[in-house]
């Protein structure tokens, strides 16, 4: 006879059956755990301890700690925090207030001045021209920026902050506020939004994540309105703007979306027609395409960027600021893996509403650079980035924010043209570095070779003897070893020339995630010739001796050769097998030029793409290797490249996926897990990819 | 076409992967290694691949992948224990997750076989033994129910006839004892084996108190005591009264109670397994004994076994932890499939991970600012120089061939010394290993001299035997307080380098005997990389790096800017599980 415990087990075997089930069967669960009886107090209730301080009990504000200094209350770095040092100003102690007006200036990355500080930053623009415009008996401003932060520790700062007993508080965030999003949706809010999508497509998929940010971010406001009304501190707040010109999606942002209907075909159609279009000049077509292409699926940024174009054709720049705003806002769609922060329109919307309704002074840099720029797009002039200011753009926002802090503290108007400028400024060599950081985190999240170039030029132009920081940057980013550990990396480090790139520790890639940045070392050395040296193959050299093919198999998945940026759902974080889920995916590949080569490769095609096949070519769409055909499993193929069509140095193999798929097979066959398997279908996949030359 | 049959432990810790072509043990690696974090659980993606690259096959090739456990079995027993609730995380919980990352992580399209955790412990010693005929005692924390098994290895097959069954564990009672005095779960295990013989056996009253011994195989835990089911802390108030002491705070300062308690402990894990043993040696009749497990990492219990039982011969399997799960689970599969046995030879070595050839060590270091000597092609210089060093009371830091599988630095991932040197133990210590003082190191030494300095009659390749030591050299390094090592015997065909090494060092030293531990620190996995082995290099205080053909001396370079940088790298080591209870999901 079976004891109590046996028949315990034998159920907790059948609940454990039922619970792998697909799909479970709930009511059996329930009953089975109701005859189980297996009660909850077995298990201890974890205790959620407190994460945060509390307000007015924290003795932190950031990384500076409380400690009294010759009868004075200051606020000293906190030595137990160092690894958080460089990520905020590089400031050791906080006095305590004296007589001057004291500014409090909150914010993320694009407040400390991104790529300059710590040589200058915009907190020290904004003390420059308060102090020039001689409103008051002196004037200090605090700078409480920090690279990266989140919307929850801004929350914590701002409650921190009051011990400082500051006259202002100046918030210049919102660009990472979205990561709390990302955070909380649970896979409840994949369903309801595969149920909005059905009835009503992205228009309502967009209303439904901005209502879930809207209330994030009244969340935090709530807690500035609260302690700037208890503490009688007036606040200015800054609305960051978006590089709406020249900070372009990248293929992660533009994969191509599920559409109903089989909507995809024409979108690439449109797409297709736009490009041709575009190149014949025929502006027309071009307009109409790309209006087509947003009706078709306004969840990919890129028929918003065609559309801004051809708006800036027609010298239509509102709207093209417009559809570049939407454009922006599309990784709210869960496009992209590690999006680049910005500022949405709803969030704008919200800063906007709060502010005006608790008589808030604000900011809009989206507002105010175009107005300022009314008759062109603003873009890389007054952008470093996505959202970093320019030198540019920090003066023209600062001269604004001084006058706002004026009017607030002085009670009186004061006219923009008497706001005087600065007399801060950085020097040609620490623009010249900021230009050049700039080219890297561009070239890292896989901007366009244009403004590479721009960035690289403007550095030498700047200051030519960055040349040297160049030579070693083009050194170790071509190593396969890690950058921590290339001898050029500790030379950089040591002149500290990169001390504005996070001391230079962002120049360190995250792990097997090197990247080779060919276009930006190309960059480099076509900069570098405009002063006057070319090293076109000294380059050439070092790529094909640390990445060259050999006779022994190289494998193409490892990130030099797969990745163009960091922002790539095809990290081995996630899966040990590359996922395409472009139309075209490119890998790079370094040779001779001098022997055929031997393609190894293991692939997939999902099943709902039975009619399609892989087509590869190496450069140019004119030299097509035979095509992989349809294999919904595993399949192993031998191809051939003949050195007919490989040049000496980089080359490009382009791997062309099949788009012609049925949505309703397509949700019927994937695997769907999460957003990016339900709307980002997959085209192909890779599980091996080697080449070497052939024997 | 081959027979390729891929191993899988995860998703609990010590995550692995191996493959068998044709039967044949190819390759095998923990994940922790590749990815750097200590323990990691996660499906082996990493593991895998360099398996499938060591095999010079894909995924297409792989006839199908065997997984170490049953996971309707575990789940049900998480149900049993209440670590599975009815309540709202239940729908969304997903309970099929090992085979959706089989499928979807690793891209396995072929047959998934689930085989009981013990069964892969069992088959993990028994098909790697060379035994034709064999007892089987597997002993861990837990599997799906079981915690102990018994059961016998006949030729081709294995049958396990007897287990004991969850909450009741030897390997939780050890774990148990282990975080009540103050070290963690599934790490300071071992630790507490080390701290025994500082000990007197005054508390094995109330050790026996926690486990009663019972008919046949089994044996009880008094759960007064514990409190692990709950699957938040290990003990319950009642352990610190029964022995009338606090737990020890984790990183204080250890007294003798606390030694007392390790050898209390060590004494009654002895003898409940020499009783089981017995039992097992009755039931079974077979001379030869194969143990699996993590309690099996014993190595002291392990020859007291030997020592006090009928058994002749003893095997290990050098990852006989969850890590050797995969091996076992593969063999099964394979015996599955082709009705044979996967491998009748003794496992030669467990030298089945990765190696780096001479050109990518050279391409590296030829990226950084390091200094070093190049001996390619010097095989006879370079052991004379390494063995000069070691003769001056240098501290090396070993990196050659192929990478260790299990966790025990055999000479290919290893820190080495002179075991002469009466200040090395805490030289190390101060310098690389920043652990416990207590904790002794171990010898490897030149099989055919092994005798003349161990009381031992056999190979010990793989380190998981103590023995006494009996040389007439002085040994104090590896000599640990009970006079006994933990040895490791080096033959010419399992390691020619170390071999030739260790001959060097006798050549120079009339010592055949160098101390031997894991080339890592405190909390990180053993290197496995050129890369790793030069940041764990640069990150302690190791005074001669030797990467294959290469060597690198400190003294030859001021390594303070790249530890500056080592030490603010955001991809740094960590820990991949739970340390305050043992890890049940």
């Amino acid at each position: 006879m079976k004891n109590t415990t046996d028949i315990l087990k034998e159920k907790a075997t059948a609940l454990s059956q039922l619970l792998m089930a697909k799909p479970k069967d709930m009511d059996a669960i329930n009953a089975l755990f109701e005859e189980i009886g297996v009660s909850t107090s077995l298990t201890g209730k974890s205790t959620n301890k407190a994460r945060r301080n509390r307000v007015g009990k924290s003795d932190s504000i950031g990384i500076w700690k409380k400690k009294t200094v010759n009868g004075q209350t200051v606020y000293q770095r906190d030595i137990e925090k160092y690894a958080a040092w460089h990520s905020w100003a590089n400031v050791n102690q906080l006095p305590e207030k004296t007589y001057k007006k004291r500014i409090l200036l909150l914010g993320e990355s694009v407040a400390r001045g991104y790529f300059y500080a710590p040589k200058y930053s915009v907190a020290k623009e904004l003390e420059g021209v308060l102090q020039a415009s001689n409103e008051f008996n002196g004037v200090e401003v605090i700078d409480l920026s920090k690279n990266s932060l989140l919307i929850d520790e801004l929350q914590e700062l701002t409650q921190s902050c009051v011990q400082l007993k500051p006259d202002q508080i100046v918030v210049f965030a919102g660009n990472n506020w979205v990561h709390k999003l990302y955070d909380e949706i649970t896979t409840d809010d994949y369903k309801q939004i595969e149920e909005i999508y059905a009835k009503e497509g992205y228009q309502g998929v967009k209303v439904y994540t901005e209502n879930k940010l809207e209330k994030i971010v009244q969340h935090y406001l709530k807690t500035l309105v609260k302690t700037s009304k208890i503490y009688n501190i007036p606040l200015v707040i800054i609305i960051p703007g978006f590089n709406l010109l020249d900070w372009k999606s990248d293929d992660v942002e533009k994969i191509l979306t599920r559409l109903q209907r089989n909507q995809i075909q024409e979108w690439i159609a449109a797409k297709n027609a736009a490009d041709i279009a575009l190149a014949n000049q025929n502006d027309e077509e071009f307009n109409a395409s790309a209006e087509r292409m947003v009706a078709l699926d306004p969840s990919n940024p890129t028929g918003f960027e065609y559309l801004a174009e051809s708006y800036i054709k027609q010298q239509q720049f509102a709207a093209a600021r417009e559809c570049l705003d939407e454009s922006k806002d599309t990784i709210l769609f869960g496009r992209g893996i590690s999006p680049k922060p910005r500022c949405f329109r709803i969030i704008r919307d919200v800063l906007i509403q709060t502010a005006t309704q608790h008589n808030i002074a604000y900011i809009d840099l989206h507002k105010l650079f175009a107005d300022t720029y009314s008759d062109e797009v603003a873009g890389k002039e007054l952008y470093l980035d996505y959202c970093h200011l320019s030198e540019k753009g920090i003066k023209l926002a600062m001269k604004h924010t001084a006058k706002t802090v004026i009017e607030t503290l002085t009670d009186k108007e004061i006219s923009i043209e008497n706001i005087p400028d600065s007399a801060v400024k950085p020097t040609n060599a620490t623009a010249a570095v900021a230009h050049f950081c700039a080219a890297i985190h561009n070239a890292h999240f896989s901007q366009p070779k244009h403004i590479l170039a721009y960035h690289c030029q403007k550095a030498v132009a700047l200051y030519p003897e960055i040349k040297e920081i160049m030579l070693q940057y083009i050194d170790f980013t071509s190593r396969k070893a890690s950058t921590i550990l290339c001898g050029a990396f500790e030379k950089v480090i040591v002149g500290g020339h990169m001390e504005q790139y996070e001391g230079g520790m962002s120049l360190i890639h995250p792990t097997r995630k090197k990247l080779i940045d060919i276009e930006l070392l190309d960059t480099i050395v076509d900069a570098l010739k405009s002063i006057g040296h070319n090293y076109t193959d000294e380059l050439q050299k070092i790529r094909i001796a640390e990445h060259g093919i050999t006779e022994k198999p190289l494998d193409i998945l490892q990130s030099f050769y797969k990745l163009k940026g960091y922002n790539s759902y095809n990290s081995t974080t996630f899966r040990n097998y590359v996922q395409l889920r472009n139309d075209t995916t490119e890998f790079t590949i370094v040779t001779t030029g001098t022997d055929n080569l031997e393609v190894n490769i293991v692939y997939r095609i999902p099943a709902y793409l039975k009619d399609g096949a892989l087509k590869i070519y190496i450069n140019s769409k004119a030299q097509q290797l035979p095509n992989l055909a349809f294999s919904s499993t595993w399949e192993k193929a031998v191809v051939e490249i003949p050195k007919e069509y490989l040049q000496k140095g980089v080359n490009k193999i382009m791997i062309e996926c099949p788009v012609a798929y049925d949505s309703k097979q397509f949700l019927e066959t994937a695997n769907i897990q999460t957003a990016m398997d339900s709307f980002f279908p997959v085209l192909g996949e890779i599980h091996a990819f080697t080449i070497r030359t052939q024997s | 076409m081959k027979v390729n049959i891929i191993g899988i432990s995860a998703f609990y810790h010590d995550a692995s992967c191996c493959i068998l072509q044709e039967g044949k043990l190819i390759a095998a690696a923990e994940e922790e290694r590749f990815t750097r974090i200590k323990f990691d659980p996660s499906v082996p993606k990493h593991a895998l691949n360099y398996c499938l690259e060591a095999a010079g096959i894909t995924i297409k090739d792989v006839n199908c992948i065997a997984f170490y456990e049953d996971p309707t079995k575990k789940i049900a027993r998480q149900i049993w224990s209440g670590l599975i609730k009815n309540d709202s995380t239940l729908k969304e919980t997903n309970f099929n997750k090992v085979e959706d990352e089989i499928r979807n992580v690793l891209g396995f399209e072929g047959d998934i076989i689930y085989v009981d955790h013990h069964a892969s412990h069992a088959a993990s010693a028994y098909y790697f033994s060379g035994f034709d005929n064999a007892a089987l005692l597997t002993v861990d924390g837990v599997g799906e129910w079981a915690t102990t098994t018994y059961g016998i290895g006949k030729g081709d097959h294995i049958e396990l006839f007897e287990e004991v069954h969850f909450p009741h564990s030897i390997g939780l009672l050890y774990s148990t004892i282990t975080s009540y005095l103050g070290f963690l779960v599934n790490n300071g295990e071992y630790k507490v084996m080390g701290l025994a013989p500082y000990g007197k056996p005054l508390y094995v009253d109330q050790v026996r108190e926690l486990i009663a011994l019972q008919e046949e195989g089994q044996f009880e835990l008094n759960m007064k005591y514990f409190d692990f089911v709950k699957g938040t802390k290990m003990y319950t108030d009642l352990l610190p009264e029964l022995f009338g002491r606090a737990p020890r705070e984790r990183e204080s300062e250890m007294e003798q109670f606390h030694m007392d308690v390790a050898k209390s402990l060590q004494v009654v894990l002895e003898e409940t397994l020499i009783a089981k043993a017995n039992y097992l040696y009755e039931k079974t009749g077979a001379e030869n004994l194969c143990m699996a497990g993590g309690v099996a990492l014993n190595c002291v219990a392990n020859g007291k076994i030997l020592k006090n039982t009928k058994f002749k011969k003893l095997f290990v399997q050098p990852s006989s932890n969850d890590a050797g799960g995969a091996l076992g689970a593969a063999a099964l599969a394979y015996v599955q499939r082709t009705g044979k046995r996967p491998n009748n030879e003794r496992l030669p070595h467990a030298y089945l991970g990765p190696s780096f050839s001479s050109t990518e060590i050279a391409q590296l270091l030829g990226a950084t600012n390091i200094n070093y000597q190049n001996l390619i092609g010097d095989e006879k210089n370079l052991m004379k120089e390494i063995a000069t060093r070691l003769s001056e009371g240098k501290v090396i830091g070993w990196f050659q061939g192929r990478m260790e599988f299990g966790p025990r630095a055999l000479g290919a991932r290893s820190i080495i010394a002179d075991p002469r040197n009466p200040e090395m133990k805490d030289r190390i210590n101060a310098m690389v290993k920043k652990r416990e003082g207590f904790r002794p190191f171990a010898p490897a030494a030149l099989h055919e001299k092994a005798m003349e300095h161990f009381d031992i009659d056999h190979e010990s390749p793989f380190m998981l035997e103590t023995c006494q030591v009996i040389s007439k050299l002085f040994l104090p390094a590896i000599t640990h307080v009970d006079g006994s090592a933990r040895l490791q015997t080096v033959t010419k065909e399992a390691n020619g380098r170390f071999y030739e090494l260790l001959k060097a060092f006798d050549e120079i030293t009339e010592c055949p005997i160098l101390l031997n531990t894991s080339f890592n620190v405190r909390g990180e996995p053993i290197v496995c990389t050129p890369e790793d082995a030069i940041k764990c290099f640069v990150n302690t205080d190791i005074d001669c790096l030797v990467l294959g053909d290469f060597i690198i001396d400190r003294s030859q370079n001021n390594f303070d800017l790249l530890r500056l940088f080592l030490q603010n790298d955001v991809n740094q080591a960590k820990s991949g599980i739970e340390h305050d209870v043992y890890t049940f999901i």
